[in-house]
């Protein structure tokens, strides 16, 4: 399936519309008309409703705020009994309006970090990097190192995470809490290299703010990836464990993103033709059946692949001192993509005598949230928790970046 | 099944001993910086007067390390009001009224193996009913001002409320405290609080010396 002109994002400047396809570097400008055939169109402009009328059909709420869910959002099931017919999701009762514009640089720095505090290595790399590109600042090779480094623990934490949540849905107790302890361990050796569990405070505008320590981080990472792979291997062995995720909530799209695309087979990463992975050698994962156990996988193989990446950066940085290089213009634009753990981000930036002047982000829960709407069609009500947590959905990414 | 059980037996035991003990280990930067030397003006949330860190404002972003170091303490709470009905068993239900996400796992972390919130009678739950601790995360979203209070009507007697991180607590750099929707009896610092913070918190509002 080709996939390049799928179409990621879209907003309004100036009166004008653009759209950001696939693999592309700039927005393009587009008429409204070609846009509202789209399939992704609703999630775009932050609508996930899925109303469904008839007879017998009723609307079960579930939420804003309950046990199951870690985040607050309402989701309506419409149903005629078990099976859930169409879902509706109500994502904005936890919103945060969130405003970079017109903010000094490191003002809106410290809040993009807190934009998902979870994946807050990527997107505060996300948020440097438009600056970056747009002001010509040209960074080392150290920073792009220590960099990548935060992004794949944040990643390897991410994915365990969400397999931990998964194990948890699907009653796999024991194996959750081994996981659990996974996590926790590659979280206290983000403090102890960066000094903090969510890599707060350390991208800076041009470089990086503190000191590092990564003595001996190489070989720690490398053992927890290790022993990862050992509870995978008893983990796939579950009967239990791989019926109750082994087709549920299929969903094959062009336009999801991360793990929930690379579960239909598409082998597409932003990592592949990011500038800042040129000296790395990794693999893109990806897996057949578009189900809950395919992105499952898809995942479990990633924390593999970022051991690799990490072991790399480490051998290339240089330098574990803080380095921020200067701006050589005061004006541009950008537009970067991230692969942060849940999928690609893009983020475009306009930058006027050193002003943020005009910004668009699309998270890529945004889509992976229609998907999940889309996919628990037909499936059963007791499916919902291995359906969502297969996804790694984060509502915080749904709040307005102005 | 007897493979986990093996595996689980080789790991020996990896739960901290923490109160008995100090802390096996902190995030330097979530726990309340300290004054080491010369002046420093620019914090982005003014937590800093008079060399002295207000806990409530401090989002960990460690702009000040030119003139002040982590203190490592986990004793990074203010504690209003103490229950001591609730010291052998305290059922939390987490309310997330604007979060990040990081107080979510930092809550989550709680439960597992390292730390072992059940060894000291701490559960987490799902309905607010059941429940003895509210604990809020996030700044305070307009829409959910209503579910927040809603919750804390539906709780029984006793109960406390926990303000859990710098949102709750002032608003941080994203929007509104839970100040005139609540009243916080616990006020734990940090962006997010480090779990042995947040461990150290629940038992000083229960009444335990840590």
């Amino acid at each position: 399936m080709n996939t390049d002109n799928v179409i990621e994002g879209f907003f309004y400047n100036g009166g004008t519309q653009y759209k950001i396809l696939r693999r592309t570097e700039y927005p393009q400008k587009v008429t409204a008309e070609s846009l509202d055939q789209l399939d992704q169109w609703n999630c775009l402009r932050t609508e996930f409703q899925h109303e469904t009328r008839g007879e017998n059909i009723m609307g079960f709420d579930y939420g804003p705020s309950m046990g199951g869910v870690i985040e607050s959002i309402l989701f309506r099931m419409y149903t005629n009994g078990e099976r859930i017919v169409s879902m509706s999701a109500f994502p904005h009762f936890k919103e945060r309006a969130i405003s970079i514009r017109s903010q000094p640089f490191d003002m809106a720095l410290m809040r993009m970090e807190r934009f998902n505090g979870f994946h807050s290595a990527s997107y505060s790399t996300m948020f440097c990097r438009v600056i970056e590109q747009s002001m010509r600042i040209k960074t080392t090779q150290s920073t792009h190192m220590i960099r990548i480094i935060m992004m794949e623990m944040e990643r390897i934490a991410s994915h365990i995470f969400v397999i931990t949540r998964l194990c948890e849905a699907a009653s796999q107790n024991i194996a959750a809490f081994h996981l659990n302890a996974l996590r926790e361990r590659i979280i206290r050796l983000a403090a102890k290299a960066f000094g903090h569990r969510y890599f707060f405070g350390i991208n800076s505008v041009g470089g990086t703010a503190r000191k590092i320590h990564i003595d001996h981080l190489w070989e720690d990472v490398g053992q927890i990836v290790n022993e990862f792979n050992d509870i995978l291997k008893l983990l796939s062995g579950s009967r239990i464990f791989i019926d109750r995720i082994q087709k549920t909530c299929i969903i094959e799209r062009p336009w999801l993103s991360g793990p929930a695309l690379r579960a239909t087979g598409e082998k597409y990463d932003a990592r592949m033709s990011d500038s800042y992975y040129d000296r790395i050698k990794f693999n893109v994962v990806s897996e057949m059946g578009s189900d809950s156990l395919a992105r499952f996988l898809v995942r479990a193989r990633e924390i593999t692949e970022s051991g690799k990446i990490i072991e790399q950066a480490v051998s290339q940085i240089e330098t574990t001192k803080p380095v921020i290089e200067t701006a050589s213009e005061k004006s541009g634009n950008s537009l970067v993509r991230i692969e942060t753990p849940s999928g690609n981000a893009i983020f475009y930036m306009e930058i006027e005598d050193g002003n943020i002047e005009y910004t668009y982000l699309r998270p890529p829960s945004l889509v992976n949230l229609e998907g999940f709407l889309l996919g628990m069609k037909g499936n059963v009500k007791t499916d919902f928790p291995f359906a969502y947590e297969s996804f790694g959905i984060w509502v915080s990414e749904l709040s307005v970046i102005a | 099944m007897s493979r986990w059980i093996l595996r689980g037996l080789k790991k020996g035991i990896i739960t901290s001993r923490f109160p008995k003990n100090e802390p096996e280990t902190i995030s330097p930067w979530s726990t309340l910086p300290v004054y080491m030397k010369n002046s420093y003006k620019g914090c982005p949330t003014d937590a800093i007067h008079n060399n002295e860190v207000d806990l409530r404002r401090c989002i960990s972003c460690g702009r000040c390390s030119s003139s002040f170091s982590p203190s490592l303490n986990v004793n990074n709470s203010i504690i209003l009001r103490s229950e001591r009905y609730l010291k052998k068993s305290l059922k939390i239900y987490v309310l997330d009224a604007g979060s990040c996400g990081a107080c979510n796992t930092e809550l989550h972390a709680l439960s597992n193996p390292f730390y072992d919130m059940n060894r000291l009678g701490i559960f987490f739950v799902n309905t607010p009913k059941q429940a003895d601790a509210l604990f809020v995360i996030g700044v305070l979203s307009e829409q959910m001002k209503r579910v927040v209070k809603e919750a804390y009507d539906i709780m029984a007697e006793p109960k406390l409320v926990f303000a859990m991180g710098a949102c709750p607590a002032s608003g941080n750099i994203l929007g509104s405290s839970l100040s005139g929707i609540l009243d916080a009896d616990v006020i734990i610092g940090g962006c997010p609080p480090d779990p042995f913070v947040i461990l150290n918190a629940i038992m000083n509002a229960r009444g335990d010396v840590s």
